[in-house]
Parts: structure tokens; C-alpha cells; sequence
């Protein structure tokens, strides 16, 4: 067992807040907790019952921990430190499992912080009259329930998180990636169903306490057994990344030589015109992304996901819920901007290894930085957009077929125009803010606002909800002249960001390696 | 430990083209016939020989077991290697590189076209000028 | 000091009853319709120093990632110590992989506080021995290590333990020349204290060159020659010769 906790400390201190320095780790906890409860106060079902701020942490931290848990998993093939760890003299199994639980250590650590955010909204919403105060044993069963079936899913959403590498192993596994997406889009699907279209199932005894101990009780039982030949299964055929890794990093490192040799040529030979090394740099990069996206499993979601779209926005037209649609739509374009967001954080290391060289191109760093940003913007665009016109598509059919009439139908093609808009909008804010991090390495004190724009990915949907989605229910037309407003303002700010991150982007190659901003684990 | 003596000289080149063993060995019998390495002194270690010199253990045991059974040497169980007292197996190691030095300066001769005396007696009218 | 006993197994001539420390037979492995191995017979007898040579994309990596069990040949078999290697025998050798840094988060201290809970065989002694004699410093972070700390600190974390065959992989690649003879020492130390076998891929002939006891040369997958390092030496030849006499 020693050897067990030696190999669990060994994989948590890779994000321990704390080695960062003293207070860190109290003042990441403290700016989460704060952000989540504002977050909280502007959530749609926050005044109708207390149950709901323990129903959202419940869905944030699955969505929060089967990412991270994901991430690690991909990560792990470029490690510097993988084969080392591989050659630790003890059983996949036993690794794995230290990985699980130093990953369930920093969900705790973030559990921990989502409660005490949710009890602080549950006091602010008692003081604002919202509904009646629980006695206090009420309180306590309340609390008590949901804190148990957090920690009775916890595990699962790590397994959950860390199962994605069976399906990047093979073209078959990569089919079973789609259904495992659907299992992941389970709880939102369901809480959209249940709770925003009905919203007395918040009040209601489906919600209650002890049907949440009844569900934790179940997960136990049936989900943690189900989690070790999980994990099992994971030890034996998704670790094996050793040998195939060594190729495939070489493969990539060959698709990026020829980007590299004509960059070289083309910029001695005089540019004509400024936009010329822009586009370069571009290719360059752009060229890792269509590597990626040649691996079976991408191919497949790309076919299969527009055509489900597509049926189910058919479907709602066709069952008359055009307001399901957008709440069908909006949690994806939001995903989409989150994983864009993501991206962008873990660029730095992912760039590394390349960084002395792309630094050492005669272009100026403002071009390096521009590419860079522009790749994932565009990515995700493309992701954006296929996304909105697979809806279009659905919504035509839906005309043609004579489900709908006109006027729902552009009511509802308004609002999906709307929220693609607002995505882009908020994407290209959202990652043009990112690159502050590089002005990090300069004033150290800007490392307070990096905890904010990190966190700004995955909560920013709550935050619109509340600001720009609030006519939605209500039947209104989009309101076109706010988002106009808003760009605005925000767009020339943002932009500014480029080019001060540029200023510094150089100074990331003498900071010694670990300077991470994923600290969304207080 | 600190000895007052040089087992090896100092720049000691290894070819690597031969017997490193053969090389070490010719190298330390000549210093202790030479008188260098005085006779009883105490030889370092097999694993300190190795590991200052950069050599494979095993070529430094060899080494030893030769001058050993030359004579030269000897072990004494828990308490190390020692140049032998033994003046008449060094009188005996040094006739042997005599002779040798002998058959060296005759080949040499030899390609010169010429007798070994005459060599010599070359040296003896050059030193006389 | 201790005696050194003569193994007679390294001069080839002697027929020891025990079993080899490395044996491979017919080994193959393919990856992606490209033939990485092929055929690979030989053995490393206990207690020796066996080089493994080759030119880049030879497959030593690949072969010595079998040895250790870290990877599964598509043919053949590999014996460590009379028994079939694989994952489980990771307990019984030391590797030193290619291209790979120790955490690099964590401070010197912090790594060797975590071996020694991770390898059950670790020897806390020998670690602070060789913690001074390769002048590894406790304090500094792994990330922040020159190239030549951090090989050393590799180095010391494969020999502070008690395993009997030790698998260095390019030990010197990009290493600068003083801690390069520092390594050689501590790996002819180790020899000399007689129970470790040592196998070495590396391209530092000229350092490695008068260690070896026996070399076994590699190109293309293939074994091109199998050597006592001694008999080339009779007949003449040094390591770097036969190298470009092979390989030329």
C-alpha cells in the first residue's frame, strides 16, 4: 500500500497548487468559489428551489472532471516523462489506479470548493426571500444527500474521463466514440428535459433528497464495480500507447518537416506582401491540425454528428418544441467554445518542444502569435459552423416537409443565427484574452486575472444565459442590437490582448517548464 | 589512500587495437623492475584501478593474475596487493625485458641493414664528438 | 577492498551451470508492415558488460523495450535469468530509457524521496553515495537540470537499486565530458562489485570502448555480429574498427 500512496503523491504533485507557493492554492479556491457563486446567482432555476445549485454542481463537476480526466488520458502519450513512468517496476493496473486517484484527489479539492459555493448561494437565496429555509436537519439531509452522491460519482466520472483511450486506438473503437459522447451528454440532456421545460420537477419528489441518496447508493453499488473491469479493461488496452506513440510523434513530426523546409525557403526570398508569412505560419500550424483530424475516430464524428443534428432539429420541429432546439443547440456551440478554450491554454505546452524554433524565425512574433490564435479560431469555427448549418439544414427539411410554418420557422432560425453569432463572438473574445497569459511572465502580479479567463470557458454559457438569452423562453425575437452593442465594446479590447501577449511571447522559452494555467483544481 | 608512487604513468595512452590487459601489464612490470614502483608496496584495488583508468574490471583482474604469475605480485587474502620482496623474481622479470629490449634493438638494427654491434659502436664515436 | 573473482563465463570458454543473464531467440516485431526486428538471436552472459551498437533506426530501442518487457515481440522468445521476461520482471532490472526525463516538476530530493517508496528495491546507501560521487545537487528542480545533471541523476536512480541487470539505453546523448567520465565510473564500480550485468546501447564508442567485455552489433533489425570484445582485440581490432568494418 505504501508503494500505492508513494505513486498517487507522485501523480498529484504534477498540478498541487501548492508547491506553487503558499497561498496560491487559497486564493485559486477563494476566486473559484467566488466565480461560481456569482455564476450560480444567474442561473435560470437558482429562485426556485434550493435542491437546484446542488443539481448544477452535480453537472458542472461531471462535465469538469470527465474533461480533465479525458485530457490527462490524451496527454499522456507526450509526456516527457511517460517512459520513465511505464518502467516503473509495478503492473498497468496499479499505475492506472495511481492516476484515478490523485485525479479524484483534485476533483475533491474541487468538489469541495463547488459546495461551499453552493451552500454560500443556498444562504443568499434564503436571505433574498427566493423560497423558505430548510430546517436545519432538513439542511443537513439536504447537504448530506448530495455531497454522497457526488462522492458516489466522482469515480465514475474519472473512469468515464479516462475510457477515452480505448476509443482512440482503432477504427473500431473509434465507432464506439459516438454513443460514448452521447453517455457523456446524458446528464445535461436529461436535466434539460426535466428540469428547464418543467420547472416544478425541482420541487417535486423526483428531486428530492432521498431519491439522491437512493441514486448515490445505486452508483455505488452498480457503478463502482462496473468502474474496476473498467479500468481493467483500460490498463490492458488503452496504456499501450509506448510503442505506437514513438511512431505516430514521428509521423507527426514528419508532416510538420515539410511546412517547416518551405517557411525556411519562402521567407528569404523577400515576402511580397505582409500578408505572405502570416499564411505560412498558418499552414504550418494548420498542418498538425489535419493530422489530427485524419485519425479514423475525428472522420467518423465529422460524417456522423451533422446528420444527427440535423434529425433532431427535424424532430423538434416536427414535435413542436422549437424552444427544446435551442436548448439542444446552445449547451454545443458552448461546448465547443469551451474545448476552443481549452486549447488555447494548453497550446503553451503543447508548443514547447517547437518554441525555439518558431521563435527563431525571422517573422515578427506578432505573426507567430497571430497564427497561433488563428488556428484554433478557425478550427473551431469550422466546427461552429458546420454545426449551424447542419441545424439549417434540419429546420429546411422540416419546412419542406411541411412540419412547420413559416413564422416559427424564422423565429427559430433567428435565434440558432443568434446564438452561432454570440458563440463566434464570445470565442474570439475568449481567446484573444488568453494570450494575456504570455503578459504573465512579465508582471507576475497578472496571474490573478488568469484564474478568471481560464474558469471563463466552461461558465461563460451561465453567464450568457442571463445577460443575452433572456428573452428565450419568453417568446421574443433575439435581440440583434445588444449583440451588435456588445461586440462593440468588446472586440477592440480583446484585440488589444495580441499584441501585448506578443510583446512577451518570447519570454516563454526561459521560464522553466510548468507553467500551467489549468487551475481550475483549487 | 595516498601513495607515493605512480602505478601507471600519467598520460597513459591505450591502444585499443590490443590486449588492453597485455598493454597495462607491460607498463606496470616495467616500472617495478624499474624500480618506481618499490617492491613491497601495495597495489590499489581491482575495483579502483577500473574505475580511475576508465577499464573493464576483468581486464584489471587479468592484469593482476599475469603479474601474479609472472611473480611479480602478490595477494594476500583480506588484506590486498603487494609488489613482491622478492628480489630474484624482479631480477628475473627484468632479465626478461632485457632480453626483449635486446631482440627490439637487433630488429632495429636489422632494418637499418646493419649488426647490432655496429649500432653500438656508432654510439659510442657520436658521443665521443 | 573487495576481491574480484573472475567470472569464467565472460572468456566464453567456461560452461557455467547458471543461466544466462539475457537470452534472446528468433525475435521479430513489425509495426505498420515495417519489420523492426528480425530474427534477433544472442546472449549476455552474467556479470559482463555487453554494448549493444548500431547506426539510428536500428531497433535498439525497440529490442531493448523487449528485453525489458515493455513491449511484447510479435516472434521469438526472451529469457531473463532462466525465466520469460515481461512486465512482471520489471522488478528485476534497472532501465534507463531513451529520450526520456525523470518529472520534471519536482525538486532532486522530492524524486529520490518518491523512488525510494516506488522501487522496492531501492538502496537509500547507495543512493547517497552516489548522490556525492556524480555531485547531484538535492535542491535544484529536475526541469531546471542541464543535460548533463540530469543524465546523472538518471543514472543514479537506475543503480540505487538492487536489480541485477541493468538496461542503460543512450545514457551519454548530449552529455558534456566530465559528467560522461563520471558515468563511466559509476558503471565500472558497479561492475566491480561483481553481481550486476550490464547491457548499454549507445553511440560513445571512444568512452564505452575499453568497458565493453562483449559487443553486439545491430543494423536494420538485424544482429550483424555478436563479439568478446578480447578476441577482437587479439586478432587486432579495436571496437571503432569493427564498427566500420560492419557498418561502412
Amino acid at each position: 500500500m505504501n508503494i500505492m500512496k508513494t505513486l498517487i503523491n507522485l501523480e498529484y504533485s504534477r498540478y498541487d497548487l501548492s508547491r506553487r507557493g503558499k497561498h496560491y492554492s487559497l486564493f485559486a479556491a477563494l476566486t473559484l468559489i467566488i466565480l461560481l457563486f456569482m455564476t450560480g446567482l444567474n442561473l435560470k432555476g437558482t429562485h426556485v428551489s434550493e435542491r437546484v445549485p446542488f443539481i448544477y454542481a452535480s453537472m458542472l463537476l461531471w462535465s469538469v472532471v470527465t474533461i480533465l480526466s479525458a485530457v490527462h488520458m490524451v496527454t499522456f502519450k507526450s509526456l516527457s516523462h511517460r517512459d520513465w513512468f511505464l518502467s516503473f517496476p509495478h503492473s498497468r493496473l496499479k499505475l492506472l489506479y495511481a492516476q484515478l486517484f490523485s485525479l479524484l484527489r483534485h476533483s475533491l479539492n474541487l468538489t469541495l470548493a463547488v459546495l461551499a459555493a453552493a451552500c454560500i448561494l443556498y444562504y443568499y437565496s434564503v436571505r433574498a426571500g427566493w423560497y423558505q429555509p430548510l430546517t436545519a436537519s432538513g439542511l443537513i439531509y439536504l447537504f448530506s444527500a448530495n455531497t454522497l452522491f457526488l462522492l458516489a460519482f466522482l469515480p465514475l466520472a474519472v473512469t468515464f474521463g479516462l475510457g477515452v483511450s480505448l476509443f482512440l486506438r482503432s477504427r473500431t473503437g473509434a465507432l464506439l466514440l459516438f454513443p460514448y459522447l452521447m453517455i457523456w451528454m446524458f446528464p445535461f440532456i436529461a436535466e434539460s428535459a426535466l428540469g428547464s421545460a418543467n420547472q416544478e420537477f425541482y420541487t417535486s419528489a423526483a428531486s428530492s433528497p432521498g431519491r439522491v441518496l437512493l441514486a448515490a447508493l445505486v452508483l455505488c453499488l452498480a457503478g463502482w464495480p462496473l468502474c474496476h473491469l473498467l479500468m481493467k479493461l483500460i490498463a490492458a488496452k488503452g496504456m499501450n500507447a509506448a510503442a505506437a506513440a514513438d511512431r505516430l510523434s514521428a509521423a507527426r513530426t514528419a508532416s510538420l518537416r515539410p511546412g517547416f523546409r518551405a517557411l525556411r525557403m519562402k521567407s528569404g526570398s523577400g515576402s511580397a506582401g505582409r500578408l505572405v508569412p502570416y499564411l505560412l505560419l498558418y499552414r504550418l500550424h494548420i498542418s498538425r491540425v489535419h493530422h489530427i483530424e485524419k485519425h479514423p475516430a475525428i472522420r467518423i464524428l465529422k460524417l456522423v454528428v451533422p446528420f444527427l443534428i440535423a434529425a433532431v432539429v427535424y424532430l423538434g420541429f416536427a414535435l413542436e418544441e422549437e424552444v427544446v432546439i435551442l436548448d439542444f443547440i446552445k449547451p454545443l456551440f458552448a461546448l465547443l467554445v469551451m474545448l476552443g478554450s481549452i486549447w488555447m491554454l494548453m497550446r503553451t505546452g503543447i508548443e514547447r518542444k517547437q518554441l525555439p524554433w518558431l521563435l527563431s524565425f525571422p517573422q515578427s512574433r506578432l505573426a507567430l502569435l497571430l497564427s497561433g490564435v488563428a488556428v484554433v479560431w478557425t478550427t473551431v469555427m469550422r466546427a461552429l459552423s458546420a454545426l449551424m448549418l447542419s441545424a439549417c439544414a434540419g429546420s429546411v427539411a422540416a419546412l419542406l416537409a411541411g412540419r412547420t410554418g413559416i413564422e416559427e420557422w424564422s423565429h427559430s432560425i433567428s435565434w440558432v443565427l443568434y446564438s452561432f453569432l454570440l458563440s463566434v463572438l464570445v470565442l474570439t473574445v475568449i481567446l484573444c484574452l488568453l494570450q494575456i497569459e504570455y503578459c504573465t511572465l512579465k508582471l507576475k502580479v497578472l496571474n490573478i486575472v488568469m484564474i478568471p479567463l481560464a474558469m471563463l470557458g466552461p461558465l461563460h454559457s451561465f453567464l450568457l444565459n442571463r445577460f443575452m438569452y433572456s428573452g428565450l423562453h419568453g417568446g421574443a425575437s433575439p435581440d440583434f442590437r445588444l449583440l451588435g452593442l456588445t461586440a462593440l465594446i468588446a472586440l477592440p479590447v480583446a484585440l488589444c490582448c495580441i499584441p501585448a501577449g506578443a510583446a512577451y511571447y518570447h519570454m516563454s522559452l526561459i521560464q522553466p517548464a510548468g507553467k500551467k494555467t489549468r487551475s481550475k483544481q483549487a | 589512500m595516498d601513495q607515493p608512487f605512480e602505478l601507471l604513468p600519467e598520460p597513459f595512452q591505450i591502444n585499443p587495437s590490443l590486449p588492453i590487459y597485455e598493454q597495462f601489464v607491460e607498463a606496470i612490470q616495467g616500472r617495478i623492475v624499474s624500480g618506481q614502483i618499490p617492491s613491497g608496496s601495495r597495489l590499489p584495488s581491482v575495483r579502483e584501478l577500473a574505475a580511475g583508468r576508465g577499464v573493464n574490471p576483468t581486464t584489471i583482474a587479468r592484469t593482476y593474475q599475469e603479474l601474479e604469475r609472472i611473480g611479480l605480485i602478490v595477494t594476500y587474502r583480506g588484506q590486498g596487493t603487494f609488489v613482491t620482496r622478492d628480489e630474484t623474481a624482479i631480477g628475473g622479470a627484468r632479465k626478461v625485458m632485457m632480453r626483449r629490449a635486446i631482440q627490439d634493438f637487433k630488429a632495429a638494427a636489422a632494418k637499418l641493414g646493419i649488426t647490432a654491434e655496429q649500432l653500438l659502436e656508432f654510439d659510442k664515436e657520436d658521443s665521443n664528438e | 577492498m573487495s576481491e574480484y573473482i573472475l567470472d569464467n563465463s565472460n572468456s566464453g570458454i567456461g560452461v557455467s551451470a547458471e543461466p544466462a543473464a539475457v537470452e534472446c531467440i528468433g525475435l521479430g516485431l513489425t509495426l505498420r508492415k515495417k519489420s523492426i526486428l528480425h530474427d534477433v538471436t544472442f546472449n549476455i552472459p552474467r556479470g559482463s558488460l555487453t554494448g549493444l551498437l548500431g547506426p539510428n533506426g536500428a531497433g535498439k530501442s525497440s529490442l531493448l523495450r523487449i528485453i525489458a518487457g515493455l513491449a511484447d515481440p510479435d516472434t521469438g522468445s526472451v529469457e531473463i535469468f532462466g525465466k520469460p521476461a515481461g512486465a512482471k520482471r520489471l522488478g528485476e532490472l534497472s532501465l534507463l530509457p531513451d529520450r526520456s526525463s525523470l518529472p520534471g516538476w519536482l525538486s532532486v530530493r522530492e524524486w529520490l524521496n518518491f523512488a525510494a517508496g516506488i522501487y522496492p528495491d531501492w538502496d537509500p546507501a547507495k543512493a547517497q553515495e552516489l548522490q556525492a560521487k556524480l555531485s547531484v545537487s538535492a535542491e535544484a528542480v529536475i526541469s531546471t537540470l542541464s543535460r548533463g545533471e540530469e543524465a546523472r541523476l538518471q543514472l543514479l536512480t537506475c543503480l540505487s537499486r538492487k536489480a541485477p541487470l541493468i538496461i542503460l539505453d543512450e545514457p551519454f546523448t548530449g552529455v558534456d565530458l566530465i559528467s560522461r567520465e563520471r558515468i563511466a565510473s559509476a558503471v565500472v564500480a558497479e561492475l566491480a562489485d561483481g553481481a550486476r550485468t550490464f547491457l548499454i546501447a549507445t553511440h560513445d564508442i571512444r568512452e564505452m570502448e575499453l568497458l565493453f567485455d562483449r559487443l553486439i552489433l545491430i543494423g536494420g533489425g538485424t544482429i550483424r555480429s555478436v563479439d568478446e570484445v578480447d578476441t577482437l582485440r587479439r586478432s587486432g581490432k579495436s571496437v571503432e574498427s569493427h564498427y566500420r568494418e560492419v557498418f561502412a
